[in-house]
């Protein structure tokens, strides 16, 4: 008699997802594991028991690999359709894309500088379960900045402004704002990268920056940036879980890390929040669609989901709300007006245009904003006489700013929307300016770190950035004619109207 | 919520892995005789934020008003370049504080009080 092999054993998924990531762990023994991993002690962090680290996704290699492979086959199926039928042409209008524009030279390196420091954290963390969710993060935020660029390259062949992202990121002086910001997080410890990027800004800020573009796009006829959109949402959610799991990780961890990671929460909801100005203006001003303010945005995604909800849990461990959060629910009336105000003057130096806004666009925020508004649409007015005499809000000159976020310092007092904050510190003899009690904050906590800011005025003035003079720095950027300026009679409204033109004479054709 | 002082002094320093100690990418040395100036139009939203100038610290007031000041400010349809630096009140904004400067156009930046980085304040006068 012979008996049938038994069939294979089939283990469950916490088997399978056990035996393909913790397994694959061992204790090291030629070597001490300080030595092993050198980086987790020197912030102060104390972990006891790695084994602690939750792992929400239970997501194996085999498993992940499948499934960004079918939303990247449906993304570039997309991306194809519109690239074929000039799908470009039923945008609402050109000048949409400068939304676009900022973001693929602000925000798509920094998803590869992510890929990089979460690549780091997945060698450097002691443990298996953090190491192999910082693999999954890294290999996302990979395709993202991928995803994104081949998502965009197609509006380069038709518009301006989209050529040079990389070389204008490490350069110019708006996109010094985002580059700093990243900056400061890959030169920190590994736990406060964690803190930084994984928490403050993938978990409390990331709906502020991620759901305003994409339904923006969504709104204006983009329908790749919309798709990206969709394809990098279910990573994103990945993103949050894996911030807030770091954070409950550390508090549960030791109590010494209380006030450490609170120190952090403080620092980097203020770095973040102010690189998302760049996303209130563009909701308020850039886009010709509407979706929603910046101060309902504000409202929904911070007060209500993060106020209202997740800080609550956090207080649970001795976790109060970020130090400056209450200037900021001030701010939400009318940080927007006051940095595309900062653009709109500056543009001249940029790679993407401006206009005044049409009187649809003022009534709308007028609507939005009926406290404050009124005040800021008299500056509109003034501007809108100024072009009709000949002349175009253009600054000659250069603007001071803040040695910390490194944004033109236009942003005014708590008590006086009109009056723009002035804060400075001396550190060993050398006067260092600030746009506010927050970023003065932070320098005051770490000056030896922020004195080496690259502050791009600063930088102009040493004979560092190509030329002395205007058109010597834009050719240093990387820019060409038609990049930046007035939207009205630029290259790329003059196509726009061309192509319409053209479109409605030949019957579409 | 703790002030800015309890804050700070509750917070641990923050650590780095090595010895970290690097000079400022700002310092006044690196501007030879220059400094930088920051000067700012307290109450005119125009611009949105303050000027930064590269001038020598021995220039004379008069030289920076035409030279450097009004070329930029003359932007600003209701600035009035003729009416000179008596329209204003002139002063040197440490955070909040205003420390009042008596204009001379024949004294120097650095002997009206002007220093590197700092801010140099004007307001239409009343």
């Amino acid at each position: 008699m012979t008996i049938a092999p038994k069939a294979a054993r089939k283990l469950t998924m916490k088997q399978r997802y056990s035996a393909l990531t913790r397994d694959l762990d061992w204790e090291p023994s030629y070597v001490p594991a300080e030595e092993l991993f050198p980086y987790t002690r020197f912030e102060g962090i104390k972990i006891h028991d790695w084994s602690k680290w939750e792992d929400p996704f239970r997501l194996t290699v085999d498993a992940y690999a499948k499934y960004q492979a079918e939303k990247d086959k449906r993304l570039y199926a997309v991306l194809d359709g519109f690239a074929q039928s000039q799908g470009h042409l039923s945008l609402t209008d050109a000048s949409y894309l400068n939304a676009m524009k900022l973001f693929l030279q602000g925000v798509t390196p920094l998803e590869y500088q992510a890929h990089r420091n979460f690549a780091y954290l997945s060698r450097h963390l002691n443990g298996p379960g953090p190491r192999f969710a910082s693999l999954c993060q890294s290999l996302d935020e990979m395709r993202h900045a991928q995803t994104e660029i081949h998502t965009l390259s197609n509006y380069n062949k038709y518009y301006s402004g989209f050529h040079d992202y990389l070389h204008m990121h490490d350069r110019v002086w708006y996109l010094s704002v985002p580059k700093s910001f990243f900056d400061d997080a890959l030169s920190a410890g590994p736990f406060e990268f964690l803190i930084a990027i994984g928490f403050s800004f993938e978990y409390l800020l990331t709906n502020l920056l991620f759901v305003p573009f994409m339904s923006g796009a969504s709104f204006n006829g983009d329908l790749p940036t919309m798709t990206f959109g969709f394809s990098a949402q279910s990573d994103e959610s990945r993103h949050m879980t894996l911030g807030l799991e770091a954070i409950k990780f550390l508090l549960e961890q030791d109590e010494d890390n209380v006030p450490i990671v609170q120190h952090w929460i403080d620092k980097w909801f203020w770095r973040g929040y102010r690189v998302t100005a760049l996303v209130a203006q563009m909701l308020d001003y850039m886009l010709p669609r509407k979706v929603m303010s910046w101060k309902e945005a504000f409202e929904l995604y911070f007060e209500q989901q993060m106020l209202g909800g997740l800080f609550q849990d956090l207080a649970f461990y001795g976790i109060r709300p970020p130090r400056d959060v209450e200037k900021a629910i001030q701010e939400k009336d009318y940080i927007s007006h006051q940095a595309y105000w900062i653009l709109y003057q500056f543009s001249h130096a940029a790679a993407f245009t401006t206009s005044v806004p049409s009187d649809e666009h003022l009534d709308w925020l007028e609507e939005q904003y009926p406290d404050t508004f009124p005040t800021y649409r008299k500056l509109w007015d003034k501007e809108r006489k100024n072009v009709e005499n000949g002349g175009r809000h253009f600054v000659r000159g250069l603007p001071q700013l803040c040695q910390v976020c490194q944004i033109p310092m236009g942003f005014t007092e708590a008590d006086d929307p009109f009056i723009q904050c002035q804060r400075e510190t001396i550190f060993e003899g050398e006067r260092y300016n600030f746009c506010s009690d927050g970023c003065k904050n932070i320098f005051d906590h770490e000056p030896v770190k922020f004195r080496q800011s690259w502050l791009p005025v600063h930088q102009i003035y040493q004979g560092n950035c190509g030329a002395a003079d205007l058109p010597g720095v834009l050719q240093w950027y990387g820019m060409q004619p038609g990049d930046g300026g007035e939207y009205l009679g630029s290259v790329d409204h003059e196509n726009w109207l061309a192509w319409h033109d053209m479109a409605e004479t030949t019957g579409g054709n | 919520m703790g002030t800015l002082a309890d804050t700070l002094t509750e917070v641990p320093p923050i650590k780095s892995i090595g010895e970290y100690d690097f000079p400022s990418r700002s310092a006044q040395e690196l501007y030879g005789d220059d400094l930088l100036v920051h000067v700012w139009w307290k109450g005119n939203p125009w611009f949105v934020a303050a000027a930064t100038f590269r001038a020598p610290a021995a220039m004379p007031w008069a030289d920076f008003w035409n030279g450097l000041f009004v070329p930029y400010h003359e932007e600003d349809p209701d600035f009035d370049a003729a009416k000179g630096w008596e329209q204003f009140d002139w002063f040197l904004a440490v955070n909040r504080e205003e420390h009042p400067v008596t204009i001379d156009p024949a004294r120097t930046l650095s002997e009206l009080g002007v220093t590197h980085k700092g801010v140099l304040g004007f307001r239409t006068r009343a």
